[in-house]
């Protein structure tokens, strides 16, 4: 029997990408109606200016934990420790280049410190895949270990202060602009483009959905799962700790207590609203993307709307669930259930 | 064959399907099926994979809605909406994989949810002493002798099964449906099962047995009842229907030619290499010590009861377990595997028993799966690429015949049977020089069997060594060229190629003083 | 012979009852078997004996102990609800903020808007059941899973809380409040130097405990049930209720049992027969053993969630009033870490992070483990930050703990 082929627009909308992409499209829409040049852009000073590249730059350091965090789950793990590790990289970045206020002055060349922070986060993943991987601890509690001492680490990297960085080459990563946009984006465009190359031409990505989908078969297979969950956490980690120096570049600053606050639930959030299921298995690195974005561009939503900051935290879980509700399979049964009239039964 | 007693349908039927209509997406899965059920009787439903009984079952209890058609249960017209309604009904289930709590001990198992109560108003407080008493009760009924306050995951598979059957029992089922409950036994678990299974029939349970093996049908059936395709074949009562006519009414065709055995294959040229050897291989109470040889080409049958160590030596020697005496010789080298992949280079293969839980990988597509391991060995780096992949699993498909429209449909989609020959197509792609095969054709239909046995001849004639494990002793004996016979965790000896099933239960037997 | 790795190829025929309780009675497989369950008891009392020389002696002095007890009761409180969620297979990583959110209720109620105390205790307890429903409709019946819900909702209040006070901390709490953090139970004969009626209540307790385990051991003993030693069930009764009566001597050479312990008696008692004795509390065990099973049992298993969810949340509200009421101000850092105090109290206490296993005695042991040490480690003027770094380190080596046991069976 002949089936009528599905219309143009049916069948876009069962894209994975589709929702988050309408989701997004109507956060655009929503921030320019309150704000009525919010799509202009300009060139100032040497480089584009406006509220979508103020939104792309602070959403550098967002994508790319979600990037890290989209692996970790992809092999049925999650990572909530991603906050501490920026806030560690900030402190390790901050300590190596030293206090000194002349702005020329680094204790360490600047190449090292970046090396050195993003070592130390590198490290983190290491410890959290170990935990996982070999000795099998369940992924929430092992990261929760290093959320907890991680944060009272970074603090006694820098002393239980807020180190302010004075180094002025260390600002270009988080806020210099190179041919015109800023620097940031290019960092994170390496980081996808390493990425997606790496799943796409090697059996990485092939490897990764086999392990979150069925790790015992996947075993059986060959596949050295253990291998490849501690190089998805390990990825996250460096993930977070380049994130950290964007952050601590851009703030120009590194403060163990606040630095990478809220940043595991927004990459979490941002993975699942992009289309990776949390049970693990298949994966978009493109819809972790999407998803970071809507995330930022819904935090300048709530900014521009003049909300206070306390409430900010609110607002943002609130929508946020409220979409990952809209995802929620069981939901729209339930909603389903109650919009279908009652007496349509199947059978006669 | 244990003929079973003649069940004239004198009494109303306990259960009765009619007219049962299924479809999915408008492929019709059931096409005007019944099922009479009468009380006191066992009654077996069969048919190769694909016949439906699976969806049936699930109708049944009330995990899927029937598109069409009627049932009665004591002459009352119901419909269970759900696995719950369909117990609260009076149908239990038993399933092969036990649905219990290994958490809880094996009285609160029985009663979960329907504790005893005591106290204020019968209100939140649990009668543990009624309860304890109640569920030694219970299971003195069954005949089994269990601490019943002990944890359920104590005790073995077997042992939780009848758990489940006495937790039916206790509510009172008026249907009882078991769910290929033998898949995991031993023959001893497997008689105490059936007896257990008489001994309810007699006080009038009656009993749904859906199973694939064809003795365990004649021991202990009273009717059988036969799907095919779909659609309804015919009701019997299971002394008027003999193997053949069973067979030939699964397939809808005779099968006499496709069992005419193939001559045995002559004895491999015992001046061909060894290509392995386990010398005094063994793992703590898993494994006794055990020497085993295998030359190149040579298809080596491992025989025994469920239990004898068969897939604890298969996984010992891809790696999954590591041994704790003896060595492992491949090429006459003694080597430590120390997961699969380390096997997997030296040219070994497994095709796991457990197909659903260690075999496919289900969201991932039919030639993901096929082209997993040959990946896995080349490594990260080196990918195969989708054309490649395609390539290379449509190869197998065709020549194993593996039923799907497209390589790229998720392989979780397809048949129990299809499923196994794509997992088949992962390790022949390897090429491996000694390819192992813990129960192939478990759960898969008597035509497919036929072509997956062939197949193993093929790869054998062709210069791969085989060690091929079954339950089934007839295709053992007939594909092998050399028997090793294992009875509770040791080797108790070899038979040659040519011995009968006999030779084989005389050896296993033997040991039994 | 090995117990649960590889049971016996046939226990149909011949598994005798009697012949489990005959081998058990072997003292070093009971020791085997339970490790877990005595391990804890002794990691507890290693820990007392750790810091109480590392201190100088000053962990046990009666004053130091009575403020043990008032300061980290939060923990205790609700480690009894964090169990019942960890049981049914979730997790509650919001409980501190929730704490930190409704002792800034409190505040804004009493202090700010002068209401009585007891109303004012009744809506924040209300509250908090409201804010454990939420939460815990969204695990149960939208299916999200409870540490997005519980993560975001840590989030949530702790936004809340601040913006609550505004900033600033809130305060003081009228007297009749305060006496739930800081009061004494009553002496009704006077001993020059001693409350004796809390010693009294102490020795009445040990006693009752001791009696009762005795009947549980007589009762099991007739059954043909498998039970410890008996030497073991001696020394442990003892050790138990000696360092019970031992405990309340310290205490009543101070002020006496404070109200806080008493509620906390009151609890455990309550949710440790619940947990063993009640049809509700059995249920969640089966649904954190085998969510499906426990639906075909008829469990609803949803509402269940919700209601583990509801009892978290009351509870994390009662130790937010009686933290701030301690403290006699709400501050906005209130709450700040709690939870893994809680959490590791749980694994501490022998809850598998896979849910189904789990006891209120041994959530309970872990939360004065974890008492112990913040007290211990603030008497030795350890900064909060290394404070942090050996939580971690402690909650890591009961996780551990627990994987080798799980991997070991």
């Amino acid at each position: 029997m002949s089936e009528r082929s599905p219309s143009l627009l049916v069948a876009l909308l069962r894209h994975r990408l589709a929702w988050p992409l309408i989701t997004l499209a109507l956060l655009l829409i929503v921030n320019t109606v309150f704000n009525s040049s919010f799509l202009h852009i300009e060139w100032r000073d040497g480089h584009l200016y406006g509220s979508l590249i103020d939104i792309l730059n602070r959403a550098a350091p967002l994508v790319l934990v979600s990037l890290g965090m989209t692996l970790v789950i992809a092999t049925r793990g999650i990572d909530i420790s991603v906050g501490a590790m920026v806030a560690i990289a900030a402190a390790v970045a901050a300590w190596l280049i030293g206090g000194s206020v002349s702005g020329t002055e680094s204790r360490f060349p600047l190449p090292v410190a970046i090396l050195g922070a993003i070592g130390v986060a590198l490290l983190c993943g290491l410890w959290n895949g170990v935990l996982v991987a070999k000795v099998g601890m369940q992924p929430i509690i092992a990261t929760l270990i290093l959320m907890v001492a991680g944060r009272g680490i970074a603090q006694l990297i820098t002393d239980g202060q807020i180190i302010t960085i004075y180094y002025t080459p260390y600002f270009f990563m988080g806020g210099g602009y190179l041919a015109g946009l800023p620097f940031s984006l290019f960092v994170v465009a390496v980081v996808f483009a390493v990425l997606y190359l790496a799943i796409t031409r090697t059996a990485l990505g092939l490897f990764i959905q086999a392990v979150g989908i069925n790790p015992t078969a996947a075993r059986v297979a060959g596949v050295q799962a253990g291998r490849l969950i501690v190089a998805a956490y390990v990825f996250c980690g460096v993930c977070a700790g380049i994130a950290g120096l964007l952050i601590s570049s851009n703030v120009k600053s590194a403060d163990g207590n606040n630095a990478g606050q809220l940043l595991e639930l927004d990459a979490i959030l941002a993975v699942t609203l992009g289309g990776t299921a949390l049970t693990g298995g298949r994966f978009s690195l493109v819809g972790s993307v999407i998803g970071a974005l809507i995330i930022q561009t819904l935090t300048y939503a709530i900014y521009s709307l003049g909300v206070p900051p306390e409430i900010n935290l609110v607002v943002k879980a609130v929508v946020v669930f409220i979409v990952m509700l809209l995802q929620s399979p069981e939901f729209r049964a339930q909603v389903g259930a109650l919009a279908r009239r009652p007496g349509a039964g199947a059978l006669q | 064959m244990d003929a079973s007693t003649a069940h004239a349908p004198a009494a109303a039927p306990v259960l009765q399907l009619s007219g049962i209509h299924k479809q999915f997406a408008g492929i019709p899965v059931l096409r005007d099926v019944q099922l009479n059920l009468y009380p006191g009787e066992i009654h077996a439903l069969m048919g190769q994979n694909g016949a439906g009984k699976s969806t049936l079952i699930k109708v049944l209890t009330g995990v899927l809605e029937a598109s069409g058609g009627q049932m009665r249960l004591g002459g009352q017209a119901v419909w269970p909406d759900s696995p719950l309604a369909a117990q609260r009904l009076g149908i239990s289930t038993v399933y092969q994989e036990v649905n219990l709590c290994p958490n809880l001990s094996v009285a609160e198992n029985i009663f979960a949810g329907r504790y005893p109560r005591c106290g204020i108003a019968q209100g939140f407080r649990i009668d543990w002493a009624t309860l304890h008493q109640r569920a030694r009760d219970l299971v003195a009924r069954i005949g089994l002798q269990i601490d019943v306050t002990r944890l359920l995951s104590d005790y073995p598979v077997a042992v939780q099964q009848l758990v489940a059957i006495a937790r039916a029992l206790s509510i009172e089922s008026r249907v009882l449906i078991l769910d290929e409950p033998t898949s995991s036994l031993d023959d001893d678990e497997v008689q105490k099962l059936f007896e257990v299974l008489r001994r309810l029939r007699s006080e009038g349970l009656s009993i749904v047995f859906v199973t694939h093996f064809l003795n365990q049908v004649y021991a202990v059936s009273d009717r059988i009842t036969v799907l095919r395709n779909g659609s309804w074949v015919g009701e019997w009562l299971a002394k008027d229907l003999g193997p053949q006519a069973l067979i030939a009414a699964m397939l809808g065709r005779d099968l006499v030619a496709a069992s005419e055995q193939p001559a045995p294959a002559p004895a491999v040229d015992s001046r061909q290499a060894t290509l392995l050897q386990t010398e005094g291989l063994g793992q703590d109470t898993q494994l006794q010590p055990l020497d085993l040889q295998i030359r190149a080409g040579e298809v080596v049958g491992l025989a025994g009861l469920l239990g004898s160590g068969r897939t604890e030596l298969a996984r010992l020697l891809f790696g999954l377990e590591q041994p704790d005496r003896g060595a492992l010789r491949i090429d006459g080298q003694v080597v430590k595997f120390a997961n699969p992949m380390d096997a997997i280079r030296q040219g070994l293969a497994l095709c796991p028993e457990e197909r659903k839980t260690d075999g496919i990988v289900a969201e991932l597509s039919v030639r993901e799966n096929i082209a997993l391991a040959l990946q896995a060995r080349m490594g990260v780096g080196k990918f195969l690429s989708r054309a490649e992949q395609t390539a290379l699993a449509e190869r197998y498909v065709k020549l194993l015949g593996i039923k799907t429209e497209t390589v790229d449909k998720p392989i979780g989609l397809l048949s129990g049977g299809n499923q196994q020959k794509a997992i088949l197509a992962r390790w022949m792609a390897i090429e491996p020089r000694l390819l192992i095969l813990d129960e192939p054709t478990r759960g898969i239909d008597v035509a497919a069997k036929q072509e997956i046995m062939d197949q193993i001849l093929r790869l054998a004639q062709g210069g791969m060594a085989v060690l091929f494990i079954s339950s089934e002793m007839s295709e053992v004996v007939r594909v092998a060229h050399r028997i090793v016979v294992l009875r509770d965790r040791h080797k108790v000896g070899e038979l040659p190629a040519g011995s009968s099933e006999d030779a084989v239960y005389d050896l296993i037997a033997a040991e039994h003083v | 012979m090995s117990q649960t790795t590889h049971p016996p190829a046939s226990t149909l025929a011949d598994g005798n009852p009697t012949a489990a309780v005959r081998h058990d009675k072997s003292l070093l497989h009971h020791l085997q078997h339970n490790l877990r369950e005595y391990g804890m008891l002794i990691t507890l009392v290693a820990i007392m004996g750790f810091f109480q020389y590392m201190t100088e002696g000053t962990l046990m002095q009666p004053l130091n102990l009575t403020n043990l007890v008032l300061q980290n009761s939060y923990i205790v409180i609700m480690a009894l609800g964090m169990l019942l969620v960890i049981v049914a297979g979730h997790i509650d990583l919001s409980v501190g903020s929730v704490c930190g959110f409704i002792g800034a209720l409190a505040a804004v109620l009493m202090v700010e808007y002068n209401w009585h105390f007891v109303p004012a205790t009744l809506v924040c307890l209300l509250c908090g059941g409201l804010i454990g429903a939420i939460q815990g409709s969204f695990v149960a019946f939208s299916r999200i899973p409870s540490f997005i819900v519980t993560l975001a909702g840590m989030l949530v209040f702790k936004g809340l809380a601040l913006a609550l006070l505004a900033g600033q901390s809130v305060g003081p709490f009228p007297s009749a409040f305060q006496m739930l953090s800081s009061g004494f139970i009553p002496d009704l004969f006077s001993v020059e130097g001693l409350r004796l009626t809390s010693l009294l209540l102490g020795a009445a307790v040990a006693a009752a405990l001791a009696v009762g385990g005795l009947r549980q051991r007589a009762n099991r003993l007739r059954h043909g049930v498998q039970t410890e030693p008996a030497g073991l069930f001696v020394a442990r009764t003892v050790v138990f209720g000696g360092l019970l009566v031992y405990f309340s001597y310290l205490l009543a050479s101070y002020k006496g049992l404070p109200n806080v312990l008493i509620v906390m008696a009151l609890l455990i008692v309550l949710f440790d027969f619940v947990t063993s004795r009640t049809t509700i509390g059995r249920r969640i065990y089966a649904m954190g053993g085998n969510e499906k099973a426990a639906k075909l049992s008829g469990i609803k298993t949803e509402r269940l969630t919700l209601y583990a969810f509801i009892n978290m949340g009351v509870l994390a509200a009662l130790a937010g009033l009686v933290f701030a009421a301690r403290l006699n101000t709400a501050t906005p850092k209130a709450g700040l870490g709690f939870e893994l105090d809680v959490i590791a109290a749980c694994f501490i206490g022998g809850a598998s992070a896979s849910g189904g296993v789990g006891k209120v005695m041994g959530a309970v042991i872990g939360a004065f483990v974890m008492g112990v040490m913040n007290n211990g480690m603030s008497i030795l003027g350890i900064g909060i930050d290394y404070q942090q770094v050996i939580k971690g380190v402690v909650l890591l080596a009961a996780v551990l703990v627990d994987v080798y046991n799980k991997n070991k069976a």
